[in-house]
């Protein structure tokens, strides 16, 4: 214990302030689960106060209820998993009706991820979420490689997702928050056009494309034949993709793809994610988001910085 | 729910093909029903990189210790065969919903590690006071296993080995058809545990007149009901999470 005495004649010790400011979304912390891999919250509830969490991001919500994917739909690679979900959630009036009130009861920052297969239900999502008490900002998905029918689409063509952002912008005064697809040859391209066109945030990455064989059945493994890969495998990628980004433009940038500890989350600050968020990890330890929260408090303190956003970027210097 | 370490107490390869771990979790113990599961992790940083799911094979509450029985088929059973006792293993636990425990007459059928939930089953069967079978099946002699538990919990048991080693020629399916044929209704709930084409059999059962419950397999991420990766299809048309709604379901409700 410290001796309260003493450290009010020594040196403050002060708490480094966790706090982020994405343009005008209000974080308390710069950690928070990745779309898709903690459900609406409820799950996780015994092992995470949601309200702890910088944001709480549900698994997305589309127009209609989606049934999802044939199984199997996850396959291990080496440090990593494949997963062909295929969006499966109950649609949008089971989640006002039942997921976001309960949401709005933890005192969580909620931001839900949207999937839309044409621009109208996209418009539609996005106006029935408006005005709704207790959503922070909307994530729309443009790049999940996993349903056959739009997403991707709007995620890989610059001029689509530009006229996509465009159309969906004055439907709601909440942030935008665009997720960008890894899976395109310029990825700062794809992020000027959303930037352009009216985002507010940028998140990224989602997963990449890819398969598995099941060499005694002779057989792809998953049900869907591919999958999106997350993971500790593919984090190298996802961190050049947000240093590209973040070289782009302005915008903040929410950055994920394979973050397991404080380390890889603050790599994704110095690159210049001024924000993180956690998928695949939560799998292995659901309380991993609060450990990263608390790793980047102590790296923040050990080297003398007392916000958050003095290291968004910070590696960049001289390039 | 339990999320932490648990000490591992005793580790033996029970057969040459299975092994069986004891584990100190009294939290786990406590809060347990046969069929349930546990989902586990070790030390080995991001190889495996997810948890691997097994049944509670034993549960001790007064001891506080539960028991998996494994066999080693990978990467995760690789590296948990290789734990020594005093070791510790991270565990989420106990998951999922596990078997009814009706009134009446239990028939349990096990092919291969699907055993290891029978056994547990058979001793809180033994504790309800039920009447019960058992019918057990594995490729060779050696990898049958839990015979005496069995013997002290069941009236019956029979066993089967692809090769003839041990028991009937044949599969514990074949037990199955051969206790079942013939018998009039109502019969006895079967809780059926193993291969799929095994489960498709003992499903056929439910056509018959009888409950039948099925435990699954699927590969899964987070254990929890979160990621939606667990699922199985059912008549409706639609999928069910095997690791909340499951691993046991009436077998009329999925399609295997
Ligand atoms: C609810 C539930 C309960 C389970 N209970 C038990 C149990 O009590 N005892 C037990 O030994 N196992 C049990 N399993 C299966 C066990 O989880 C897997 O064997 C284990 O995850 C394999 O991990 P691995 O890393 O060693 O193999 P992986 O590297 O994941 O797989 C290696 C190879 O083995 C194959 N494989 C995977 N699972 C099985 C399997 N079940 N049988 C045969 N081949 C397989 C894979 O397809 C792959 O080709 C259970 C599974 C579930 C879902
Ligand atoms: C099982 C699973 C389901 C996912 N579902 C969604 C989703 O519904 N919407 C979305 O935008 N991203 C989804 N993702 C992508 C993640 O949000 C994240 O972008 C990706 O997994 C990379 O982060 P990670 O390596 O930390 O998991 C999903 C990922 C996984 C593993
Ligand atoms: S393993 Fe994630 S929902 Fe079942």
């Amino acid at each position: 214990m410290t001796n309260p005495v003493r450290n009010s004649v020594t040196a403050p010790v002060t708490m480094p302030d966790l706090s982020v400011q994405l343009g005008s979304l209000s974080l308390k912390n710069p950690v928070m689960p990745a779309s898709g891999t903690f459900g609406f919250g409820e799950e996780y509830g015994p092992f995470v106060p949601l309200a702890s969490l910088g944001a709480v991001v549900t698994k997305a919500v589309t127009l209609e209820p989606t049934p999802g994917n044939p199984p199997p739909r996850l396959a291990e690679t080496p440090a990593g998993l494949l997963n062909a979900i295929g969006l499966q959630n109950p649609g949008l009036e089971v989640f006002l009706r039942e997921k976001l009130p309960w949401l709005r009861d933890q005192g969580a920052t909620v931001i839900i991820n949207l999937a839309g297969g044409t621009a109208e239900e996209f418009a539609r999502l996005v106006e029935a979420l408006d005005g709704q008490p207790g959503v922070a900002a909307l994530e729309l998905n443009v790049s999940c490689p996993n349903v056959h029918r739009g997403g991707l689409a709007f995620g890989t063509d610059p001029k689509v997702l530009s006229r996509l952002v465009g159309f969906l912008r004055p439907r709601t005064d909440l942030p935008l928050i665009v997720k960008l697809s890894p899976n395109v040859s310029d990825v700062a391209l794809v992020a000027r056009a959303a930037a352009h066109a009216g985002a507010d945030i940028l998140s990224l990455i989602n997963t990449l494309p890819g398969m598995a064989i099941d060499v005694a059945r002779r057989r792809p493994v998953l049900g869907n034949v591919s999958g999106g890969l997350s993971g500790p495998a593919v984090k190298p990628v996802a961190l050049l993709q947000v240093w590209k980004v973040a070289g782009a433009v302005d915008v903040p940038l929410i950055g994920m793809g394979g973050i397991g500890n404080a380390a890889d989350a603050i790599e994704f600050l110095l690159a210049g994610a001024g924000a993180v968020a956690v998928g695949t990890a939560t799998f292995v330890n659901p309380r991993v988001c609060l450990e990263i929260r608390e790793g980047i408090a102590r790296y923040l303190s050990d080297n003398g910085f007392s916000r958050v956003s003095e290291i968004v970027g910070l590696a960049r210097r001289g390039y | 729910m339990y999320l932490g370490p648990a000490r591992i107490l005793q580790h033996t390869g029970l057969t040459p093909a299975v092994r069986e771990m004891v584990l100190e979790a009294p939290q786990v113990a406590t809060a347990a029903a046969p069929g349930q599961f546990v989902h586990l992790a070790g030390d080995w940083e991001r190889d495996p990189l997810l948890r691997r799911p097994f049944s509670l094979g034993r549960v001790d509450r007064q001891a506080g210790t539960i028991n998996v029985f494994f066999r080693v088929v990978g990467r995760g059973t690789r590296r948990l065969a290789a734990l020594n006792p005093g070791q510790t293993v991270n565990l989420l636990g106990p998951l999922g919903r596990g078997f009814s425990l009706p009134a009446g007459e239990w028939l349990l059928a096990g092919g291969g590690l699907g055993i290891a939930p029978l056994l547990f089953l058979a001793e809180e069967g033994r504790r309800l006071n039920r009447p019960l079978t058992a019918l057990l099946g594995a490729r060779t002699g050696a990898e049958l296993f839990g015979l005496s538990a069995f013997q002290e919990a069941c009236g019956a048991v029979r066993t089967a080995t692809d090769d003839g080693s041990a028991g009937r020629h044949g599969t514990v399916a074949d037990l199955l058809d051969a206790h079942l044929e013939g018998r009039d209704l109502p019969g006895p709930t079967v809780f059926a545990c193993g291969p799929k084409p095994f489960l498709r059999r003992a499903a056929g059962w439910s056509s018959r007149g009888l409950r039948v419950e099925v435990s699954l397999e699927e590969n899964m991420a987070c254990g929890l009901g979160a990621c939606r990766g667990c699922v199985v299809a059912t008549p409706g048309g639609g999928y069910e999470n095997v690791c909340t709604s499951g691993p046991v379901f009436p077998a009329t409700e999925v399609s295997i």
